[in-house]
């Protein structure tokens, strides 16, 4: 069993023991957590790996927010030429035309649904509204291709190298 | 031309003789086994040479600077005579020395079956699975991992800021963001990837060879005022000269190869491609093989420039039929030599394929690039247009059974022969699913209806799935905007919002179950309609504006009937002819429920509108006798007069308001009926409907009644061909599947249900506009789904194209195998419907 499987399967238990117990806070705090796990798996793959670093960060500008609708979540990470950086927050920068990129999510169970479903899709979250994005997409799709690849270092995915 | 000579009854007897030769058989063999490659070459000179010129950041290139940039990349691109190596499946990459030569050199990637990359346009979209690429489920390309480095590293960079979605958002900001992404469950954009959707004038082209044309450029420069003008002739000239150098790149290579060739007959071979190349298609095209050649370097050059999306090739059997018989008569040819030619032409055009990101798969999968070719009908005076060569590239056809070139068949009734249309439908017995065959008569209604002269409608060809377009000199884009009416109807069901809340989307036409009659409801429908056709043409019209700004289209402008005379580019309305068209999808489902609802909640009041509405909302859990008796309710395809009169009626509102709108480059909007596997894509996001339809299923295909709705074939062809043809602007696909029994009875079958389908029954009716068959045993099915190595081949209609049944998403398959069947050969043509699990066991 990958750990996206694993985690496929810990999200469907925990969503349905959120659920079932209504715990709204718990279930935003499951996803904060998810999206920042992600963010500074990033920022940390930038850090430990040279390959990452120069393959995603070297040269690359782009400064990413990523909230919920109510704004109760927000998570960012920042390509400033050199360094990946990540955090929790909007970074003091509230107005969203200040980022390149704001991915909007409906709610906290849009986030944990897209990030472990095993194989994200924004285009399919897109069509199912689970999510609005405002920017430049290419800049996501880049963001994809991070995290794709930390995927396949981390041998969350089949093929990619452990 | 005579038709004595080219229609002689013996000579297509013979026709029906000739078999692949062994070359071509070896050829089409490896063309399918060939896994997909990504090509480099393309992204990767573009990228460079847009960088050198400093035109990546800016807002605004010129057709001059655009005809340049395009006319150094034909000069540097690797002129390839024959590939080197391929990628087959299961085998992995094999030398193709020794490999039989191809008779037509150059090649739209340089790999032996590529994927073409425009990053200004959608290539982007593939970043995030580069690496995924290969092993994909659906539909995998082959990419090294040193082209998934340069693309992550150069090439994609390059074009963050740069492409056509990004430069759109740029100007039109937050509302082009809605409008574009927040919406895709109600509408498509295709100017993100293309334009396309055109045939360019390939006759001016053997007419009067490329110099000609060029020297005309200069002529018109030098008299030209204004700096535009002067620009855009400079352009079509450098356009011109850069296709010129493309094919003497190619004559040149393949003289050299000949020189180092030590086998004499390939040598030869050799030298004969050299001297075509040198000729075609600089100056006129003197025979068949110029002709050809002509064409398909002219298409290498337009499809550097545009991605392909159905851009078509046109009336082939019109277009060479004078080198044909010139070939003939001088004893240059035989039917032999030109059926090999036109089979490595079939081959040559099927050499890439789109590049569409796994999401995309879902809505347009497995497609080719549905290069329309078009046979057949009548010619611009409204004689018999139907020649040796419309059969000689129907046997090739039926020969190569192939996805691309998407080939279309025109039918006339009363001026083609019977004969004709039997020979349609032989090769669609043959082929299991080609050529789809089209009513002239109801066609020529429907583009006169929008201004074409009866001339320029007669010269139709069809472009990309079925849509008609005066050849040459229309610039159609008719795939601009795709609408899911479904959403649409949903919008009038939920007072203007989506049926899970939220803000306001289209109108608050208030609350259906308010309304005094179903007059009301059609009237909030029809103000929906007007809030989507107002929004998707706004929006195209941006786009568009872009297109003028960033990516003119020098080349395709070249040769194109419009730009030359006019001195304006095509992106700036620069043809004869100019339109934007609209597919939509969903029609049936649509009508079925208005049906329904007018019968059930407004008329008999069966059932109140609060409570359909909260079984729609419960997916009819625990309403089967309420689901069963709207499921009951007058179905589109029926002679049911209601049925009828609620298509009619969407039929005419949707030409209203689409067809009252003028685009920015000056051409009105058309209507047409055709959706790819959109039906699917966007059938598993909807909901369940007033008709009885349940959330997820598949909308019926194209124009199509939905499956089993009415079991009767001739009931619903009759239906079928009441439709108003005026009213369809831009093409239908009407897809009907049979089981054949033997294959003799079932020619006459077919062409006998076809005839009486296109009858306009002495003008009381239209008549049918368009049909396309689906001829598969219920055994060669189960067969090719348990073993589709074996069935690589195997064709089926989707919706306007064709696919290979084993690239087909698992839900596009059930879609296509629960399609109503008909019985070919049985009385009354009673059809059943089959499902998935008969098929499988």
């Amino acid at each position: 069993m990958t750990l996206v499987d694993w985690l496929d399967r810990a999200d469907r238990g925990l969503g349905a023991v959120l659920a079932g117990r209504q715990i709204p806070a718990a279930r935003g705090a499951a996803a904060q957590a998810c999206l920042g796990l992600l963010l500074r798996g990033l920022e940390a793959g930038a850090c430990a790996s040279e390959s990452f670093h120069r393959r995603h960060v070297r040269g690359a500008r782009a400064r990413f927010l990523f909230r919920t609708e109510d704004r109760a979540l927000a998570s960012h990470l920042v390509l400033d030429g050199a360094e990946l950086r990540a955090g929790v927050g909007d970074d003091g920068r509230p107005d969203d035309a200040e980022w390149d990129v704001v991915v909007v999510f409906r709610d906290a169970s849009s986030i944990s649904r897209l990030l472990l479903s095993g194989s994200p899709d924004v285009v399919l979250a897109l069509v199912r509204r689970q999510l609005r994005v405002r920017g430049n997409l290419a800049l996501l799709y880049k963001l994809g291709f991070m995290l794709f690849d930390l995927g396949g270092r981390l041998g969350l995915r089949p093929g990619g190298a452990p | 031309m005579s038709t004595d000579l080219l229609l002689d009854p013996v000579r297509l007897g013979r026709l029906e003789q000739i078999d692949l030769p062994p070359r071509i058989v070896r050829l089409r063999e490896l063309h399918l086994r060939a896994v997909p490659e990504v090509c480099m070459e393309r992204p990767r000179l573009l990228t460079r040479l847009a960088r050198e010129r400093s035109l990546l950041d800016r807002t605004r290139i010129s057709v001059l600077e655009q005809a340049r940039l395009y006319r150094e990349v034909l000069e540097s691109r690797e002129p390839v005579v024959a590939h080197a190596a391929a990628w087959l499946e299961g085998t992995g990459e094999v030398s193709l020395r020794g490999e039989p030569l191809p008779l037509l050199a150059g090649s739209t990637t340089s790999r032996f079956k590529g994927v073409p990359l425009y990053p200004e346009f959608l290539a982007l979209t593939l970043w995030p699975e580069l690496e995924e690429l290969p092993r994909r489920r659906s539909n995998p390309y082959r990419i090294r991992p040193a082209e998934v480095d340069e693309l992550n590293h150069d090439i994609f960079p390059s074009w963050i800021r740069a492409h056509v979605a990004e430069v759109a958002r740029a100007r039109a900001g937050a509302s082009l963001e809605d409008g574009l992404l927040g919406h895709v469950d109600l509408y498509l954009l295709s100017k993100l990837s293309c334009i396309s959707h055109t045939i360019p004038d390939f006759g001016r082209v053997l007419r009067r060879g490329l110099l000609d044309l060029a020297e005309e450029a200069r002529q018109r420069c030098r008299r030209a005022r204004g700096a535009d003008r002067r620009d855009l002739y400079s352009a079509l000239e450098e356009a011109l000269l850069g296709t010129v150098a493309w094919g003497h790149r190619l004559s040149a290579e393949a003289r050299a190869m000949a020189e180092r060739e030590p086998d004499a007959a390939r040598r030869a071979g050799l030298r004969a491609l050299a001297e075509a190349h040198q000729r075609a298609p600089a100056e006129p095209a003197r025979t068949f093989r110029e002709g050809l050649t002509a064409i398909w370097t002219c298409w290498n050059a337009v499809l550097l420039e545009n991605a392909n999306y159905g851009l078509s090739l046109g009336r082939l059997d019109q277009l060479l039929a004078d080198l044909y018989r010139a070939d003939l008569e001088a004893g240059r040819i035989d039917q032999e030599g030109a059926l090999e030619l036109v089979c490595d032409f079939w081959l040559k055009v099927g050499d890439h394929v789109p590049g569409v990101p796994g999401t995309g798969e879902a809505f347009f999968g497995a497609t080719g690039s549905n290069q329309a070719v078009t046979l057949g009908g009548v010619d611009a005076e409204g004689r018999c247009a139907v020649n040796e060569l419309s059969h000689l590239l129907l046997r090739a056809t039926e020969l190569m059974r192939l996805r691309d070139p998407n080939v279309n068949a025109r039918y006339h009734p009363g001026v083609n022969p019977p004969a004709w249309l039997r020979r349609i439908c032989r090769a669609n017995l043959r082929t299991g699913a080609t050529p789809a065959i089209h009513n002239d008569r109801a066609v020529v209604r429907a583009m006169t209806a929008r201004g074409e002269t009866l001339a320029q409608a007669r010269d139709y060809g069809i472009v990309g799935c079925v849509e008609p377009t005066s050849a040459g000199r229309a610039y159609g884009h008719s795939a601009a905007i795709l609408v899911n009416l479904v959403s649409v109807l949903d919008l009038a069901l939920f007072r203007g919002t989506r049926r899970d809340g939220g803000q306001l989307l289209g109108v608050d036409t208030g609350d259906p179950g308010g309304f005094a009659g179903f007059g009301a409801f059609r009237e909030a429908l029809s103000a929906q309609i007007d809030w989507l056709a107002a929004r998707t043409t706004a929006l195209n019209d941006l786009l568009g504006a872009v297109h003028q700004d960033i990516h003119p289209t020098p080349i395709l402008s070249s040769i194109f009937e419009g730009p030359m005379e006019q001195g304006l580019d095509l992106s700036r309305g620069g043809a004869t002819i100019n339109g934007s068209g609209v597919a939509v999808v969903g029609l049936a489902d649509v009508v079925d429920s208005l049906s329904a609802l007018q019968i059930h909640v407004y008329e008999r009041r069966t059932v109140g509108f609060d409570a359909l509405r909260e079984a729609l909302l419960r997916d009819f859990a625990g309403d089967a006798v309420l689901r069963a008796m709207l499921a009951r309710s007058p179905r589109f395809g029926s002679d049911d007069p209601v049925a009828r009169e609620n298509a009619t009626w969407l039929l005419g509102e949707l030409d209203r308001a689409f067809g009252s709108r003028i685009n920015y480059r000056g051409g009105r909007y058309r209507v047409g009926y055709w959706t790819m596997t959109t039906h699917v894509g966007w059938g598993s996001l909807a909901g369940a409907l007033p008709s009885g339809r349940r959330a997820g299923a598949p909308f019926a295909s194209g124009i199509t009644p939905v499956s089993g709705a009415v079991p009767c074939l001739a009931t619903s062809l009759g239906a079928m061909a009441g439709l108003p043809a005026e009213a369809i602007t831009s093409g239908m696909a009407h897809n009907v599947k049979f089981t054949p029994s033997s294959r003799a009875r079932s020619e006459a079958d077919l062409a006998a249900t076809v005839e009486a389908y296109f009858d306009d029954d002495d003008g009381r009716r239209n008549g049918g506009m368009e049909v396309q068959f689906t001829l598969l045993r219920p055994e060669a099915v189960a067969d090719a789904l348990a073993h589709p190595e074996r069935h690589g081949d195997l064709l089926v209609r989707v919706s306007g194209y064709t696919a290979y049944l084993r690239d087909l998403s698992p839900a596009m398959r059930r879609e296509i195998l629960e399609r109503t069947a008909f019985a070919l050969a049985s009385e009354g043509g009673e059809g059943f419907t089959l499902s998935l699990g008969e098929v499988q066991a």
